[in-house]
C-alpha cells in the first residue's frame, strides 16, 4: 500500500516554518553563559522534528543540513559547549537557511548549496571546537561534506553512579499494566541511559502471543540518582520480572557520544521497538558514532503534548461558518419582529423563547469572531531578531520591549499590519535611537529603548511603536518642506501639522539614507496600508526625548460599524470611522461656487456638498439641503459634505462582498443584509469622494 | 427520486435536456434546468448605482448578495409592471471569474420540458437590430416556439462588468 507522501507536504511545510517561528523566538531569549534547559529543549526538538520530516519525504538536504544543526544543539543540551554569541548567530543564520531550504524545496526551486554548505561547515568547525578558546585558530579536523561529524573526545561531566540494570519481565507484564518503554523513558529522563535489547526469548510468529512480554533489556544508566530513585521507577513492575540493579565505577572519561548518522537510520529500523540503539558506553571508541536517540525518546511525547490543544482548520471553513451565523442572526431578528406580534396565553413563552435564542445567537456569533482573532504576537516576534541585527549592524545599543502582545485581532488585518509595523520599528531603530556615544553626551543611558505596545481600546486595537531617542526635528522637517516647495517660506504650521508632512511621499529627514530606511518611500505607504485597514496614525514626538506612534486598526475586517443613512426608499451604511459630524444645514449657509458646486463653512475650512441622491441616482425625498442632513466624512485627506434624507441608527454590520455574484462598484466597499432580511449597500467613502470629484469636474 | 435520475441519464443518453420554460409577453423562452438554482417570487431590490438599466438591483439570497436582472429590459421588450405574480428565476452562470449566481425577472414560469438534440434547429440571422448571439437555438414543443438562452453568453458580460459605461 504505497501512499502518496505529497499529500502531506503542505501540513509539514506549514508545521515546519512555524516551528522555525518558535526556535527562532527561543534563539533570542537565550541567555549566553547561562542558557535555560527548558529552551535549549524547545530548540532541539524544532530542529529534531524538521529533520525527521524531510527525511521522511525525502528532502535529504534539508535533512542533512538539519542534522548538523541537530548535533550542535546536543552539545549545547548536553552542557557539553557554551552557548556564545558566536554559537546564536549561527544557530540564527541557519533558521535563516532552514527556511530558504524549505522554502525552495516547497517551491520545486533548487537550494542555494553553497550558501548551505558554508553554514554547515561553520557549524560544524564550531562543533569541533567546542571547550576551545574562542581566539583559538581552527586546526580544523573537518571533512565539511560529509554528514556525519568528526568526533571530538571530550571530558564529559562526571556523574556520581553508573547503575547495570538487568530488567527481564515475565511474560504476563503487560497484564497488570506496566510498559516497559515507559519506564525506559523515565529512566532516560534520569540521566544518560544506554540499552541493549535482549530478544533471545522471542518466539517464532506463530507462537508469539501479542499480549504476553518476550523481551529483556540490559541497561546502563549514567546519573546522580540515587538507587532508591532508580529502584522506584520499577515499583509498579515488582512482581511481574526479575530486576537486579547493580553498581558499577564511572569510568573517568567517556567519550562524548555524538549524534550521526545512526540516529535516522535507528528510527526507520522497525525492530528496534524503543529506538534506542545498542550501545556500549564502557568502550566506546573514539570513531564510533553514537546515536543520540535516547534523547529523541523522551523529547518526542513532550514535543506532542504541547501541541493537543489546538487544531489546524482553514480559513475558508472558518468563514463558511462566519456567514452560516451570520444567517441566523438575520433569521432570529426576523423571528423576534413576528414574536412581538403574537398574542395570547403561549405568547409570552414564545417570547422568552426568543430571548433566549437571541442571546445564544450572540454568544455563537462572538465565539465565531474569536476564533478568526489571533494574538498580535503572531506580528510582534519578528521583532526581536530584527532589531538584534539591525542594532548590530548600525553599531547601536538598543533594547525592545514589547507590551500586550496577547491582545487578539482578526487574521485579515494582522497579515496586513505586519509591513508597516516593521516599517516603523526599522526607523525608530535607524533614526530614532541615537549612537550610544550622542546618548551619553545627552546625559541618556547608552542603550536605547524601542517599544511596542497593544491593546484594546473601545472596539478597536491601539498598537504604538516608540522608541526614547531623537524625536523628530521640527525645524529640519519644515527646512525640508520648504526646499522641496511643500509649503510657502513664511507659512507658520502646528505640531501636528508638522508632523503629517512626514507621511508625504518622498519626504525623508535623513541626512545619509542608508541601505535600511531613509530613502523617502515608507511613511506615506504606512499610512495607506493602515487606512486602507480603515485605521488611523498620529505622532507624538519630543525633540530630544523620543516619538510614538499610534495607530488605531478595526478589530476585524469581517464586521464595520455603521451609522445607517435614508435616501428616498434605500438605506445606505456609512462606515462610523469615516465621519466626522452630521449636521443640519440651514437656508443661507450654503455658498455656490462657480455657478454649481455647493460648499459650506465647517470648523475652519469650505467643504463642498455631495448629493449621495445624485451620486446613486436615487429619488430622495427631499433634495432641499435644509430639508436633510448634512453628513461631514472624511477620506483620503479630503472631506465633503454627504447629504441625506436621515440618519436611521448605528449598528453593527457584517460585511459582504458584491463580487462574488456581480462586480466592483465604485463608491461602495461592499454590501449587508439589515435585520429585516433587505440588502443595503455599505458607501466606500474615498471612492465615493472621487467618483463625486469626477462628476463636479465633468 | 431515483426515478427521476434514473429519467435525467437516459434524457442525456438520448442527447436531450430538460429545460424550464418561461414567458415573457408572448414570448417563450427555455433554459438548462440544471442551471436553476431556486424560483421565487417577486420582492423589491437593491439599487446598485451605475449598474446597467437592466441590473435592477441585488437581493440577499440566503447569505448572499445576488444580482437581479430584468429580462424583458435586457431584450428591450415592452417595461410590465411588477405583481405578485412575478418571479425570480436564480441561475447559475459560469464566467471567467468562476461560478455566478444571478437572478431573471420573468413574468411566469411555464414547464418542465425535455427537448431532444434533434429537434433544438439553429436560430436564423435577422440582421444588425436583432442580436441572437445568446440564443442557442429554437426548439418546437407542441406547436409553441421555445427560445434556448444561452445564459453564459448573456449575463456574462454583465457581472464581470466588461461592457460597460464609465461610472460618471
Amino acid at each position: 500500500m504505497a501512499i502518496d507522501l505529497a499529500q502531506f507536504h503542505d501540513a509539514f511545510f506549514e508545521e515546519s516554518f512555524e516551528a522555525l517561528d518558535s526556535m527562532e523566538a527561543a534563539l533570542l531569549k537565550l541567555n549566553l553563559g547561562a542558557p535555560e534547559p527548558e529552551l535549549i529543549g524547545t530548540i532541539f526538538r524544532v530542529a529534531h522534528s524538521i529533520k525527521g520530516g524531510s527525511a521522511t519525504f525525502g528532502f535529504s538536504e534539508v535533512a542533512s543540513f538539519t542534522h548538523t544543526c541537530e548535533t550542535l544543539l546536543d552539545e549545547l543540551r548536553g552542557n557539553r559547549m557554551q552557548v556564545t554569541r558566536h554559537v546564536t548567530d549561527l544557530l540564527l543564520k541557519s533558521v535563516d537557511v532552514m527556511r530558504e531550504m524549505l522554502r525552495s524545496v516547497q517551491r520545486k526551486e533548487p537550494i542555494d548549496a553553497q550558501r548551505v554548505a558554508d553554514l554547515q561547515f561553520d557549524l560544524e568547525l564550531a562543533i569541533a571546537q567546542k571547550n576551545q578558546p574562542a581566539a583559538a585558530p581552527a586546526p580544523a579536523p573537518v571533512v565539511a561534506a560529509a554528514p556525519a561529524p568528526a568526533a571530538v573526545e571530550a571530558a564529559k561531566p562526571r556523574v556520581a553512579h553508573r547503575w547495570r540494570i538487568s530488567f527481564r519481565p515475565y511474560p504476563q507484564l503487560f497484564v497488570h499494566g506496566n510498559d516497559p518503554l515507559r519506564m525506559i523513558r523515565e529512566l532516560s529522563e534520569i540521566g544518560e541511559l544506554s540499552v541493549k535489547l535482549d530478544g533471545n526469548a522471542l518466539p517464532s510468529l506463530e507462537a508469539l502471543e501479542p499480549e504476553s512480554c518476550y523481551l529483556a533489556w540490559d541497561l546502563t544508566l549514567d546519573t546522580d540518582a540515587a538507587r532508591e530513585v532508580v529502584n522506584g521507577v520499577f515499583d509498579w513492575a515488582e512482581g511481574d520480572c526479575d530486576l537486579q540493579i547493580t553498581e558499577e565505577e564511572v569510568p573517568v572519561q567517556a567519550a562524548a557520544p555524538v549524534a550521526a548518522t545512526a540516529a535516522p537510520a535507528s528510527e526507520a529500523k522497525p525492530s528496534n521497538v524503543v529506538n534506542i540503539a545498542d550501545a556500549k558506553p564502557a568502550e566506546a571508541p573514539k570513531e564510533a558514532p553514537h546515536p543520540a536517540a535516547a534523547a529523541a525518546v523522551h523529547e518526542g511525547p513532550k514535543a506532542g503534548a504541547t501541541d493537543g490543544g489546538s487544531i489546524r482548520v482553514s480559513t475558508e471553513k472558518i468563514d463558511e461558518l462566519m456567514n452560516t451565523v451570520g444567517e441566523l442572526v438575520i433569521t432570529q431578528s426576523m423571528l423576534t419582529q413576528l414574536g412581538s406580534k403574537f398574542t395570547g396565553h403561549a405568547a409570552e413563552q414564545l417570547r422568552s423563547g426568543l430571548a433566549t435564542l437571541e442571546r445564544n445567537v450572540r454568544e455563537l456569533q462572538e465565539s465565531v469572531m474569536r476564533v478568526r482573532m489571533l494574538p498580535i504576537s503572531f506580528v510582534f516576534s519578528r521583532f526581536p531578531r530584527m532589531v538584534r541585527d539591525l542594532s548590530g549592524r548600525l553599531g547601536k545599543h538598543v533594547e525592545l520591549k514589547m507590551t500586550g502582545d496577547q491582545t487578539e485581532l482578526d487574521k485579515t488585518v494582522m497579515e496586513k499590519i505586519g509591513d508597516p509595523l516593521v516599517h516603523l520599528v526599522r526607523n525608530s531603530v535607524d533614526h530614532g535611537i541615537e549612537m550610544p556615544d550622542v546618548r551619553s553626551a545627552a546625559g541618556k543611558p547608552q542603550t536605547g529603548t524601542v517599544f511596542l505596545n497593544a491593546y484594546h481600546k473601545g472596539g478597536a486595537i491601539t498598537v504604538e511603536v516608540g522608541d526614547d531617542g531623537g524625536g523628530l526635528n521640527k525645524d529640519r522637517i519644515l527646512k525640508k518642506a520648504r526646499e522641496r516647495n511643500l509649503i510657502g517660506p513664511n507659512e507658520t504650521l502646528s505640531d501636528d501639522q508638522i508632523y503629517e508632512l512626514i507621511f508625504m511621499a518622498g519626504f525623508s529627514t535623513a541626512e545619509q539614507t542608508t541601505d535600511i530606511s531613509g530613502r523617502g518611500v515608507g511613511m506615506d505607504v504606512v499610512r495607506r496600508n493602515i487606512k486602507e485597514l480603515g485605521g488611523t496614525i498620529e505622532v507624538r514626538s519630543e525633540y530630544g526625548k523620543g516619538s510614538r506612534f499610534i495607530i488605531t486598526l478595526p478589530l476585524t475586517l469581517a464586521i464595520v460599524d455603521g451609522q445607517s443613512v435614508a435616501v428616498g426608499t434605500e438605506t445606505y451604511i456609512v462606515p462610523l470611522i469615516t465621519i466626522i459630524e452630521s449636521l443640519q444645514l440651514k437656508q443661507g449657509m450654503v455658498n455656490r461656487v462657480a455657478g454649481s458646486g455647493e460648499v459650506f463653512w465647517f470648523r475652519d475650512g469650505y467643504v463642498p456638498v455631495v448629493r449621495l441622491h445624485e451620486v446613486f441616482g436615487v429619488e430622495p425625498r427631499t433634495t432641499q439641503l435644509h430639508e436633510g442632513l448634512i453628513m461631514v466624512v472624511e477620506g483620503e485627506g479630503r472631506k465633503v459634505g454627504l447629504f441625506v434624507d436621515d440618519l436611521l441608527g448605528q449598528q453593527q454590520v457584517v460585511i459582504k462582498s458584491l463580487e462574488t455574484n456581480f462586480r466592483r462598484v465604485d463608491g461602495v466597499s461592499g454590501a449587508t443584509i439589515l435585520g429585516d432580511g433587505a440588502v443595503a449597500l455599505i458607501l466606500d467613502v474615498p471612492g465615493l469622494i472621487r467618483v463625486a470629484t469626477q462628476r463636479l469636474a465633468a | 427520486m431515483t426515478n427521476q435520475v434514473a429519467a435525467q441519464i437516459d434524457a442525456a443518453a438520448a442527447g436531450s435536456n430538460q429545460m424550464l420554460t418561461f414567458t415573457l409577453g408572448e414570448e417563450t423562452y427555455g433554459v438548462d434546468i440544471l442551471r436553476v438554482q431556486e424560483i421565487r417570487g417577486w420582492q423589491p431590490v437593491t439599487r446598485i448605482p451605475q449598474a446597467p438599466s437592466h441590473v435592477l438591483g441585488v437581493l440577499n439570497l440566503r447569505g448572499s448578495i445576488v444580482p437581479i436582472v430584468d429580462l424583458r429590459m435586457r431584450f428591450n421588450l415592452q417595461h410590465a409592471e411588477y405583481t405578485p405574480l412575478t418571479v425570480i428565476i436564480v441561475l447559475t452562470v459560469q464566467s471567467a471569474t468562476g461560478r455566478r449566481d444571478f437572478g431573471v425577472v420573468v413574468d411566469g414560469v411555464s414547464d418542465v420540458i425535455d427537448v431532444a438534440a434533434s429537434d433544438v434547429k439553429p436560430a436564423p440571422e435577422f440582421g444588425a437590430h436583432v442580436s441572437t448571439e445568446f440564443i442557442e437555438g429554437l426548439a418546437s414543443v407542441s406547436g409553441r416556439m421555445v427560445m434556448l438562452l444561452d445564459i453564459d453568453q448573456l449575463i456574462g458580460a454583465d457581472v464581470t462588468g466588461v461592457a460597460l459605461s464609465p461610472a460618471a
